[in-house]
């Protein structure tokens, strides 16, 4: 019996390790994925703080009246959800698409995903979807986003939808990540705006200038989010794939001791056994 | 010489910052030079050349496209869809791109694909333009 139970655990802390394999090296990817997406993340920030605070301010400025700022009666309102292209990374899928549907609640809602996962989930579930951009995110250039945006306004203009709303998932540092959701469309002025009204002058009018860019600003927001959220996919996924190690070690120390355990617990009752006999032979 | 802050962003990267004497952009409407203590404007960057004379009088010309021009009263911000140096095009690929658009061009396709290969044309055209002088 004894030896039968030692080769179970022997068994066991097999597959543990095998599985801890697979759990470090993957812990290892994510953590060189991660650099060099906290990397893009580093570089693209400047270009998006600047284009949010220079259409913010253009808002605040003007009273400009553009289809993409005057508020209309809601019917629909499109949600872009950024979520992942694969599991395994702990809650990030899950945060985000949570934030999603608390976002969502009591709205008729048109859903755009980016990300298999979130292709997944709303396909499974009754929502209009209209369109999936799956496994875009790693590789994303800002022209890819071009033509997404390009549907998105063409759809706005023609009052699909009369809102537009953005799901994704800031990276703050490699150990947090919180998931966002932010309103694009109609946009609004900043909000410390009209505190200074300076006269800038706009060429050719504030409407042609504003017109030309939202598209810019759409494209910004959307790469952004891609960027941001594939950097908290890959660090949510590291930290996820950490701990999985960890545990794995935690587990095979276990094992380790109670195989050493019944190895003992064998040895014993052997010596016991052969002790046993000679004292019944000799006696 | 007076010198104003310039800053060209894309999403790539920080283009260019530094202290500038002058800077020339294509914006929708044309060429406009920039100077130091400039009103403050704002315009939507066309297809054409950025040229810019930094502080120490050296001018180096590069190729935009798309994006926008922000003129305020401390610097000078340039954000732009692409940009690049124009030492660093590659006239080969632009050659490439410019035929490409080109032979879409007469294909007579849908006018969306017509627009499109209009500006790739257009973008073609500007690169190489840039690289050439």
């Amino acid at each position: 019996m004894a030896s039968g139970n030692m080769k179970d655990i022997k068994r066991r802390m097999r597959s543990v390790e095998s599985t801890m394999q697979i759990t470090k090296a993957m812990e290892l990817v994510a953590s060189s994925k991660m650099r060099r997406a906290k990397e893009r993340v580093e570089k693209a920030r400047p270009y998006f703080g600047a284009l949010a605070e220079t259409v913010g301010r253009i808002l605040s400025e003007t009273r400009v009246s553009s289809v993409y700022t005057t508020p209309r009666a809601v019917q629909h309102s499109l949600f872009i959800v950024i979520a992942g292209d694969r599991g395994l990374a702990g809650g990030y899928n899950a945060n985000v698409l949570k934030l999603a549907a608390a976002q969502m609640a009591g709205k008729q809602v048109k859903v755009l995903t980016i990300g298999k996962k979130a292709q997944e989930y709303y396909a499974k579930r009754d929502f209009e979807v209209l369109a999936d951009y799956p496994g875009l995110a790693e590789t994303l250039r800002i022209s890819d986003t071009h033509p997404i945006v390009r549907d998105i306004l063409a759809g706005y203009r023609q009052a699909a939808f009369d809102e537009v709303f953005l799901c994704y998932t800031e990276f703050v540092s490699p150990m947090t990540q919180e998931p966002r959701c932010v309103r694009l469309l109609p946009a609004e002025p900043a909000a410390d705006g009209g505190a200074k009204r300076s006269m800038v002058e706009y060429d050719p009018s504030p409407e042609a200038v504003f017109d030309a860019i939202i598209p810019e600003y759409l494209t910004g927001m959307l790469y952004g989010a891609v960027v941001e959220s594939y950097a908290s996919e890959q660090s949510a996924r590291r930290m996820a794939m950490e701990s999985a190690s960890d545990n794995a070690s935690e587990m095979i120390e276990d094992l380790n001791l109670s195989y050493n355990r019944a190895r003992q617990a064998a040895i014993t009752q052997e010596i016991t056994e052969i002790v046993a006999g000679s004292g019944a032979v000799g006696g | 010489m007076a010198t104003f802050h310039l800053k060209v962003l894309t999403a790539e990267k920080l283009f260019y910052e530094g202290e500038v004497q002058r800077c020339v952009v294509r914006v929708a409407s044309g060429d406009i030079g920039i100077l130091p203590r400039h009103t403050p404007y704002v315009a939507p960057l066309g297809i054409g050349g950025l040229t810019v004379t930094d502080a120490a009088g050296n001018r180096r010309m590069a190729a935009v496209s798309g994006g926008f021009v922000e003129v305020g009263p401390e610097a000078t911000t340039i954000i732009a869809r692409t940009c690049e140096w124009a030492d660093e095009i590659d006239l080969n690929r632009a050659q490439a791109a410019k035929e490409r658009a080109d032979a879409l061009l007469r294909q007579q396709a849908g006018k969306h694909e017509m627009d499109a290969a209009q500006v790739k044309l257009k973008k073609a055209i500007n690169r190489i333009r840039v690289a050439q002088k």
